[in-house]
């Protein structure tokens, strides 16, 4: 008798212990006893484009107010817009205008034009001048955001002989350039280095964790309570309203650049704005878009346009001479995704299988 | 005494029927608790207009302004929550509405012929780049 009694009773214990094991589980796999990452989105339009600054409500010393955040996120926005003033060329009475203008001698530059030039120096020299801040001549040519036309190949190589890294000489306060028709297009680094800049403020404030996105540029501060990573979608370039893939990251930045975010259609054809320097035209090499991880703002952002440029082969033997720290994706016309040797699928998953991930070759 | 008296009430064993009974429990006590975390949120909302759509996630917040049969409309996504803030559509039924965020929730403009549809999925994104 007793012995039945206490069996049943182990088995109602047993029952109710499966109930609350499978709860628990449930709870455990949906993420409830990690403490949630919260955020507050604050969204501006800034460097002509649209700027998401997601920023913790969770202090380094308790919750942030809101007021507070508002404020860590207008100073955020006041740094786009100083950084765009220093760098930008359609900031009509910026920096640039005023060393893109007739002139020999810039004196009085400011620390962010002099530190973007010095970054843009060196990634030109590293990339064998696969990136140059030297194409505004054929940018303006060219005119891709205002709908082309295509221009003449007699003009196209008439800016291309005012353009190169030998036109200016960037000293400690004055840029000289030996060609006053020359002009800096800091557009393919500009954004890496607003982010970056943005993100080296957010460390002097109470937030604890950070994400800036950037038109294509995407920069990661801290790091988040659940110790998850931020899932990331990278856009199709065959459609650009979806998304091909998901990046897992945790710190760092992002950057892509694609045929398919500036163009303008001529004949049939797609002009698109990354201009490749040694033909002065769109580069055209069978590549749509390549996304670039690395651990610094202005580096990722130049590379996503010169590994453009170089085109795959190139693109993956440059990354093998280990010059510049980095991993990148690649996506070609021809429908194949290419991952350089450290992207494993936690870190990159490609989700639209109508692309074919090649497998690595390693030598 | 009282074990005494409770044990002698007629009593069976713990059948299979019992065990697949809590068992049965257990299984919708865990669905359902499923069901609340997930169906709290939608990942992401479909806009449909002009008879195409496009899939937008809800964790990034963003202005969308369309024109669809002859009415503007501009969709807001905010904090997890899709809405329409502005129309010039006659019955402004969308905007009325309010903010929809749960998977199957809908917000159907008829006179601009768009629907706006939470959908699930699980695959939700922070960001979109590129």
């Amino acid at each position: 008798m007793s012995s039945e009694k206490s069996g049943k009773t182990m088995r109602i214990i047993a029952v109710c212990a499966l109930v609350l094991a499978a709860v628990l589980l449930v709870l455990s796999l949906t993420g409830v006893f990690n403490p949630p990452a919260k955020y507050k989105d604050f969204n501006y339009f800034a460097m002509d484009t649209y700027v998401t600054f997601r920023l913790s409500e969770e202090g380094k010393n308790g919750r942030l107010s809101e007021n507070y955040l508002k404020e860590v996120a207008d100073k955020c926005a006041g740094i786009l817009a100083s950084v765009e003033y220093s760098i930008s060329s359609h900031a009509e009475k910026g920096e640039v205008a005023s060393l893109n203008s007739d002139v020999n001698v810039m004196v009085g530059a400011s620390e962010t034009l002099l530190a973007v030039l010095n970054t843009s120096e060196r990634i030109s020299k590293l990339t064998d001048g696969a990136f140059d801040y030297t194409l505004g001549p054929l940018t303006e040519l060219w005119n891709v955001s205002g709908g082309g036309p295509k221009p003449s190949a007699k003009d196209i190589s008439y800016a291309m002989s005012h353009t190169g890294t030998d036109k200016f000489r960037i000293g400690e306060k004055a840029i000289q350039k030996t060609d006053k028709i020359a002009k800096v297009d800091l557009g393919a680094i500009g954004k890496g280095y607003a982010t970056q800049a943005v993100l080296e403020y957010l460390s002097t404030t109470d937030v604890s964790y950070a994400v800036v996105s950037l038109g294509g540029n995407i920069g990661i501060y801290g790091e988040k309570p659940d110790g998850k990573g931020y899932r990331i979608g990278l856009r199709d370039p065959s459609s650009p309203d979806a998304v091909m893939g998901y990046f897992e990251i945790r710190s760092g930045f992002v950057s892509v650049s694609g045929d398919y975010e500036r163009f303008f259609e001529e004949d049939g054809v797609r002009y698109h704005h990354i201009i490749d320097p040694e033909t002065g035209s769109p580069a055209d090499n069978g590549l749509r878009s390549v996304a670039v991880l690395a651990s610094n703002g202005p580096a990722a952002d130049a590379l996503s346009t010169a590994l453009f440029v170089m085109g795959e082969e190139k693109a993956m033997e440059f990354y093998r001479s280990h010059v510049i720290d980095f991993e990148a994706v690649f996506v070609t016309s021809d429908g194949r995704v290419i991952t350089t040797d450290r992207i494993d699928s936690s870190v990159f998953e490609l989700s639209n299988h109508n692309y074919k991930l090649t497998e690595k070759t390693k030598d | 005494m009282v074990d005494k008296a409770i044990d002698s009430r007629p009593k069976k064993r713990f059948s299979r029927g019992d065990l697949l009974a809590l068992a049965a429990v257990a299984a919708i006590l865990a669905a359902s608790v499923v069901f609340l975390l997930n169906g709290r949120k939608g990942n992401t909302c479909l806009i449909t207009a002009n008879g195409s759509s496009v899939s937008y996630s809800l964790s990034e917040n963003r202005r969308i302004d369309l024109v669809s049969n002859g009415y503007s409309l501009t969709v807001e996504i905010k904090d997890g929550q899709v809405f329409v803030t502005e129309s010039d559509c006659p019955d402004r039924v969308c905007v009325r509405t309010g903010k929809i965020s749960k998977t199957g929730q809908e917000i159907i403009c008829v006179p601009a012929q768009v629907v706006i549809e939470v959908t699930g999925g699980g695959s939700g994104e922070d960001f979109i780049i590129g």
